[in-house]
């Protein structure tokens, strides 16, 4: 390790020590302890080589991903690991940690304990270390993980960049659940993220870190499951951010049906990084949409709805003569109007408007190339590789890659 | 049967995992750990980390076979 990376590394551990017990651990890229300012290490060592976050990590650095890792085990704990690496190779491995990051997962721990019979004090014993785990919310958790991750690395990222474990672990009681006011900063970042998207602000990834923050923990009721409340939290984020885009002047109608597709895609989400993917490209999509309407001053009505008819059957074959039937404008006069205000013949906006779309999915979904090109409509992969091709000048897999 | 003393029980507790059935921890009391839970394998770290506790417990396979996958880390 070089000295400056020692030095930052050592300052951040002492920082972490201030007023709590969360501790530092520094591993071999096979996973092996080097050390660590724990003074239990033995213990919290073994519970860590224990758990699902140890394999978690361990596939994590097989995939040669530098992206931190945020993780939880099946009793709560959590642990965050920055990674080291030099010329595409991981060198070392950091890690912080554990701490509980809701008073949900340290009070199911402690019923569960209770529960149990003591066996001759080591159930008094492990409580007890337990119960000196600071609980951090998980805001403030991934606030700690961007600095970890800079400290080891120089490199500043924001909360989207974290990397989520596949496997999700759901140990819990759905009896355990309870209700947490929502912290100041928290609103205040959630009424920054809303404004962000009334205005149509394209700048808004310069706050990013904080949105994210915000579109984690705008809902109020705390499951100690934590895949089904980070839905919770996305889902209601959604429904905000869909009210804040028909403030922005997003119509009503193209709103909701955009939050209703996204609900979906939330439901269906299988791991956490797909969860904030989708996230992230939703709010990046209300946030370009409102951005459109308050700059295209000079769009007519009859143009901009059938901009949104082409937007909601996009996996349709369309004719100018069904938009224009369905919009209730005479196919001639729709033509020309949206060549002169669009700037484009309407079949080249839809095939436009099809790649956006085919962009979106690759970027916030698992779907494959074939999936995308059949929900788009295109006859087959082949020629919708090309179409995508032809405009963004890479093909569909390069650009996903390029994500 | 008894657990030796001394054993790497992180590695004890990864041969529990590859283990068919239930493998228990049972002490003088009566007290069991189910070593197939995570939160018990928590709980004998912590009962490892002070030799005494675990002197006096007897290591139970539900599954006969699974005492000859532990066999390096039980007394004869």
């Amino acid at each position: 390790m070089d000295e400056l990376l020692s030095g930052r590394l050592n300052f951040f551990s002492e920082l972490l020590t201030c007023g709590q017990e969360l501790w530092t651990w520094e591993f071999d890229p096979d996973l092996q302890l080097i050390q660590t300012n724990c003074p239990q290490s033995k213990s919290f060592g073994a519970y860590f080589s224990l758990s699902i976050c140890h394999k978690q990590l361990s596939e994590h650095i097989k995939s040669e991903e530098t992206a931190p890792l945020i993780m939880a085990d099946e009793v709560g704990f959590s642990w965050i690991a920055a990674v080291e690496h030099t010329h595409e190779q991981i060198t070392r491995i950091y890690m912080i940690g554990p701490c509980f990051t809701s008073d949900a997962f340290s009070q199911l721990l402690e019923r569960k304990l209770s529960s149990k019979p003591d066996f001759g004090g080591a159930v008094h014993m492990f409580a007890e270390q337990a119960s000196r785990l600071p609980i951090i919310p998980l805001t403030t958790w991934f606030q700690m993980g961007l600095m970890f991750h800079f400290t080891v690395t120089g490199e500043k990222i924001t909360i989207s960049d974290f990397a989520y474990p596949s496997e999700l672990v759901d140990g819990s009681d759905k009896d355990d659940s309870k209700l947490q006011e929502p912290s100041g900063g928290t609103w205040l970042a959630e009424q920054d993220a809303m404004r962000m998207i009334e205005e149509g602000r394209l700048d808004y990834k310069a706050v990013m870190g904080q949105l994210s923050m915000a579109a984690s923990f705008v809902v109020s009721t705390e499951t100690p499951n934590p895949d089904r409340r980070l839905k919770n939290a996305v889902l209601s984020f959604i429904t905000l951010c869909t009210r804040a885009a028909i403030r922005g002047g997003l119509d009503a109608e193209t709103a909701y049906h955009l939050g209703n597709t996204y609900i979906d895609g939330v439901e269906s989400a299988q791991t956490l990084s797909e969860l904030m993917r989708l996230n992230s490209t939703m709010y990046d999509d209300f946030v370009m949409r409102v951005h459109k309407i308050k700059s295209a001053v000079g769009i007519s009505a009859a143009v901009q709805s059938c901009c949104n008819y082409i937007e909601f059957h996009l996996s349709e074959q369309m004719t100018l003569a069904e938009i224009a039937k369905n919009t209730g404008y005479a196919e001639l006069y729709l033509a020309q109007k949206f060549k002169c205000e669009i700037g484009l013949p309407v079949s080249k906006y839809i095939q436009l408007q099809r790649i956006e779309k085919a962009k979106r999915l690759l970027k916030s979904t698992s779907k494959t190339v074939l999936e995308i090109s059949e929900e788009l409509g295109f006859c087959n992969s082949s020629y919708f590789s090309k179409a995508f091709r032809d405009i963004v000048g890479v093909t569909p897999a390069q650009w996903r890659k390029s994500q | 049967m008894k657990l030796k003393q001394g054993v790497d029980f992180v590695k004890f507790l990864h041969c529990v995992q590859a283990c068919r059935g239930d493998v228990l921890l049972v002490n003088a009391s009566g007290d069991r750990l189910d070593l197939k839970s995570t939160l018990c394998e928590y709980i004998f770290v912590a009962a490892a980390s002070s030799p005494e506790m675990t002197a006096d417990g007897e290591i139970h396979c539900k599954n006969d076979a699974d005492y000859a996958l532990l066999s390096e880390f039980l007394e004869d």
